[in-house]
Parts: structure tokens; sequence; C-alpha cells
């Protein structure tokens, strides 16, 4: 099973000199049963934005198309490098790439 | 580091292996790669790649979660004939100065747990597994 959200929009050739892409997949959805990890589903979406766009916005917009708390959520690479927010969309995409996956945060030890 | 918005710092909020993995790179410490494992899953799909971190030469790794918050790390993995698998675990509260390692293990900051008894189903988990940074240990080097 395979969820996509997609986000179509015709650029102009100046609009899409100056944005950057993401493909951003989540990795953990309670709505999903268990099982269904076991035949590779998941759910995933692609933008398209300026590359001056602060990432935390992608964070925020990424977690309202899941669904998920935005304050609660990070986004890591592939690779499972963690991104910080505080950097823009185009450092994002020339650091990393365009293969992003949101995780929620997890927390270590009890107040 | 700015990932945090105003009024973060002094309050309760919490953070975990995401803002850890994070710092390591801010303050230039060993890389930290992170895994997430899904609420039910349990570590056993891990559990291969856990041994090769390991086998390789990798460094401790942070566990943390939201149902299970208990502050763990891991600093080994035994795998058994069939589904049976182990995992060393450290209690990061320990502190001091031990004499020896049976120290540790009689008072109970270290020592290996069954993985299904380890982790609880009913959590997800977030892995940061720390390696050795061989560029930044070249130019401390220099």
């Amino acid at each position: 099973m395979e969820l996509a959200i997609f986000h179509e929009h015709i650029d102009s050739e100046e609009e899409k000199r100056s944005k950057v892409s993401f493909k951003i997949t989540l990795t953990s959805d309670p709505r999903l049963p268990y099982k269904v990890y076991n035949v590779n589903s998941f759910l995933w979406l692609r933008l398209s934005v300026p590359e001056s766009t602060p990432f935390t916005a992608v964070l925020k917009f990424a977690a309202e198309e899941f669904k998920v708390p935005a304050a609660t959520s990070a986004i890591i690479t592939n690779d499972g490098i963690g991104i910080n927010p505080a950097q823009t969309a185009g450092n994002v995409f020339l650091k990393h790439g365009s293969e992003l996956r949101i995780i929620p945060r997890d927390r270590v030890g009890h107040c | 580091m700015g990932d945090k918005p105003p009024g973060f710092r002094g309050s309760q909020s919490w953070i975990g292996c995401v803002e850890a993995s994070l710092c390591l790179d801010h303050f230039g410490g060993p890389q930290g790669r992170l895994c997430h494992v899904p609420r039910g899953a349990g570590l056993h799909g891990e559990l291969e790649r856990l041994y090769s971190h390991f086998a390789g030469g990798g460094g401790p790794v942070m566990v943390g979660g939201d149902a299970d918050a208990q502050s763990k790390a891991l600093l080994g993995v035994c795998l058994g004939p069939g589904t049976e698998a182990y995992v060393l675990v450290l209690d990061p509260h320990c502190w001091g100065a031990p004499k020896n390692p049976s120290e540790l293990q009689a008072a109970g900051w270290v020592g290996w747990q069954e993985v299904s008894t380890a982790f609880d189903p009913h959590s997800f988990y977030n892995l940061c597994m720390t390696s050795c940074n061989s560029e930044e240990q070249n130019r401390a080097l220099d």
C-alpha cells in the first residue's frame, strides 16, 4: 500500500530557479497497524519551496500534512542525520539533498 | 543552536536523541546517526544493524522513546540461535570512578538484558548511534 500527497504547481522558469524540492517520508504513523510496516507501506509528500524559506516552515507544513504535531516532530535524512530546522531550505538542500523523513521526537529521562 | 523556540530554555520541555545528535554535530563531537523504531516494531528489526554498528567499531547507542522514556544506552548486542538476542544496557545515571567492571555490574549500572524485555512494545524509540568522526580526530591531532 502506498499513499502519497502531491502538491502540484506550475512554476515559471524564474520560480523554478529559486526553489528547492523535497520528498519527505513519514516513518512512524500511529494510525497504521504495525503489520503494515512489513509490506513497505509508507506515506510521503513532495513539496517545492523558495530557497530562502526557513526550514521550520517546511517542518511545520509537513507535520500538518501528515497530521502529526510539529512541536514533537523532527526531520532527518534517509541515512539518519538530524537536521537543525534553524536554517534555510536552500541550505538543507545543499547539505543533505531532497530525500528526507519526518520522525517523532523522543524523550530521555523524566522531569 | 536555534532549533528550539524562545522560552524553551529554562522550561520543563523535554529533549532526547534528536537533540543529542544535533548537539554532537554542533559541538564537533562524534557523529550521531538517528534510527527510528516505530511503536510495536521492537528492536528485533534493528539487531543486525546494531551488530554491524558495534562490530565496525561504533560507539554507545543512546536510546530515547515516548511511552518508555527511561534513560538507557546500548554498549553491545549478542545474537543467539533463533530469535534469542540480548543487548548490553548502561544506565547513564552512573557516576563516579568504579574500581572494576564487576562493581558496575553488581550495582546494576550495566548488564545484559533480553531484547524483548528491555524494550516496551507500546513505545516507539529513536536510537542515536555514535561513531568516530575521523575528520575531526585528524584535525585534533594536528
